[in-house]
């Protein structure tokens, strides 16, 4: 038998029942460590399947799936030219706009050297109200992806309206205000 | 402008140790990094994008209410002994004594306050106090930074804070620490129990001179690692009870020693006391291991209180700059060594033989 993502010889047979719905898998074994198989901890099997049909279905319902493979290493930053590879070799980003380039990757390696993962101290006077409004959109987007999954609609529309009215009161985005 | 010759004749208040509580914890700092929106991080940004950013930051700076008559030079502007100077005066960090041009440093006058400009970060506001005083330095260096960015436009992140050159910094770019003398916990080999917990707590202990637990002068830094979702309050609160602890294990530490070896005790601080007193050659090394025995002793009522006073000054005029400084040129390390020993035999001329009050 082949394996389902690559030609090689599927020694690997994996069923996996999700919601009542059983779904078999025949990997070969470097394509079953790939999806972390062998790792009790950690396995993502059928992702790629799942985002496929979804892809196909509606692209919005799993949106983080592959976050953690991050950029090409050779990208670079559009403010100052820092490739992700530097921070590796210098310690150091470039600039500030790195931060938000390579958001996910830098995200992904705060893990153990911080308390947490998002800013709870002072915030500059003049940002101070951009930085409230944002916090409070994002706690707002999170209830309502929270309650389209729950499928309470009612819900899901206040909050919706709820969004709408704090991103229309703005005259400039949020993340404008930052920038001199 | 001050010069640099009266920023050497005139030592803070916090480097030679006026506050009535510092015979354990000598120092407290608070240190803010914060960076320029948009504009390159000064060890990434080109020569000319250094160069050019420069005048902005400092004219800034130097405006400060607090920064009259300051003390403001660029880098390039220093000789290699004055930067190494102000390394040993912990105005500026060994990183940023290795940049030249593009560069500044801005000293307020009585040097609680000093602002490094295009160091790893665009700025580096750094409060220094004398004793256990986390906080004082603390609103000093917050009213600064808020003067400072109602003008300049900072890197600031909904979601991370202020943006760092270097990810370990980002969130609240706070750096809390204190300098803490440890002696009784390192002769009863307590050190390593301590070191171990307070790391456990994720803060940070390093040894001032040296390396690890071996720090010469019985002296270690204790500090914040965190900086991200942990607002400055609880940072700072955090590493003050971490500090009080320390303080009252080093006191029972002391009280121990008395009771249960007090014949060592006055052995290790008389000799060293000799030492100091009668050397003609003495390295680094051995005057810090001594001076760390009379600071105590002084601590223990072995010597007039001023002897710790007297110490904590000695501690930054024995190193290797500030004796280049004196001289007034390049000093090999024998030469060094014997001015040592010269200045110690000269500053403790006065100082009497140790009474040793705690055996009967």
């Amino acid at each position: 038998m082949q394996c389902e993502h690559c030609d090689n010889k599927a020694t690997v047979f994996y069923t996996q029942i999700i919601d009542g719905i059983g779904k078999k898998s025949c990997l070969c074994e470097s394509c079953a460590n790939e999806q972390g198989i062998t790792d009790p901890d950690g396995f993502l099997l059928g992702s790629q399947d799942i985002q496929n049909q979804e892809d196909a279905s509606s692209s919005e319902a799993l949106p983080k799936v592959e976050v953690a493979t991050g950029k090409p290493s050779n990208q670079s930053c559009p403010g100052c030219g820092f490739a992700f590879d530097d921070l590796k070799k210098t310690g150091r980003l470039g600039c500030s706009k790195c931060y938000d380039f390579f958001r996910n990757e830098i995200k992904n390696n705060l893990g153990g050297m911080h308390k947490g993962t998002s800013h709870t101290g002072r915030v500059p006077a003049g940002m101070l109200e951009a930085f409230r409004e944002r916090q409070e959109l994002e706690k707002l987007e999170e209830k309502l992806s929270a309650a389209i999954s729950s499928e309470d609609y009612e819900k899901a529309a206040a909050l919706r309206d709820a969004i709408g009215k704090i991103t229309s009161q703005d005259t400039t985005p949020p993340e404008q205000q930052t920038k001199p | 402008m001050m010069r640099f010759s009266t920023l050497m004749k005139h030592p803070a208040d916090w480097m030679t140790g006026t506050d009535t509580d510092s015979a354990i914890v000598l120092t407290s700092r608070i240190r803010l990094a914060r960076n320029i929106t948009g504009a390159p991080f000064p060890g990434w940004a080109r020569k000319q994008e250094r160069i050019k950013i420069l005048p902005e930051l400092r004219d800034k700076v130097e405006t400060l209410a607090e920064m009259k008559d300051a003390f403001s030079h660029q880098l390039s502007e220093l000789s290699s002994v004055q930067k190494q100077v102000l390394v040993e005066r912990h105005l500026i960090s060994r990183e940023q004594a290795a940049r030249s041009e593009g560069s500044a440093i801005v000293v307020n006058r009585n040097q609680t306050l000093s602002v490094m400009i295009n160091e790893e970060d665009h700025l580096r506001l750094q409060s220094i106090r004398s004793g256990l005083h986390l906080r004082e330095a603390y609103q000093l260096i917050t009213s600064i930074d808020k003067d400072l960015e109602q003008s300049l436009p900072y890197a600031f992140d909904h979601e991370l804070g202020y943006l760092t050159a270097c990810p370990t910094n980002v969130g609240t770019g706070l750096r809390a620490s204190a300098m803490l003398h440890l002696p009784g916990l390192v002769i009863s080999d307590h050190i390593g129990q301590v070191i171990q917990a307070v790391g456990k707590l994720g803060l940070a202990v390093r040894g001032i001179f040296g390396e690890g637990t071996e720090s010469l002068g019985h002296l270690f830094q204790i500090s914040n690692q965190s900086t991200l979702g942990e607002s400055e309050e609880d940072i700072l609160n955090r590493l003050e009870r971490v500090i009080q602890k320390v303080r009252e294990q080093e006191r029972n530490a002391r009280s121990k020693l008395i009771e249960e070896d007090p014949q060592m005790l006055a052995d290790k601080i008389s000799r060293a006391y000799g030492q100091l007193k009668y050397a003609y050659v003495i390295d680094s090394k051995e005057a810090l291991t001594h001076l760390s025995l009379v600071r105590l002793g002084s601590d223990m009522g072995c010597f007039p209180r001023e002897t710790m006073k007297l110490c904590d000054s000695l501690l930054m005029d024995i190193e290797p700059a500030h004796l280049q400084h004196k001289a007034d040129r390049k000093l090999s390390p024998e030469e060094r060594d014997t001015m040592r020993a010269e200045i110690i035999r000269s500053r403790l001329q006065n100082l009497t033989s140790p009474v040793i009050t705690f055996i009967n």
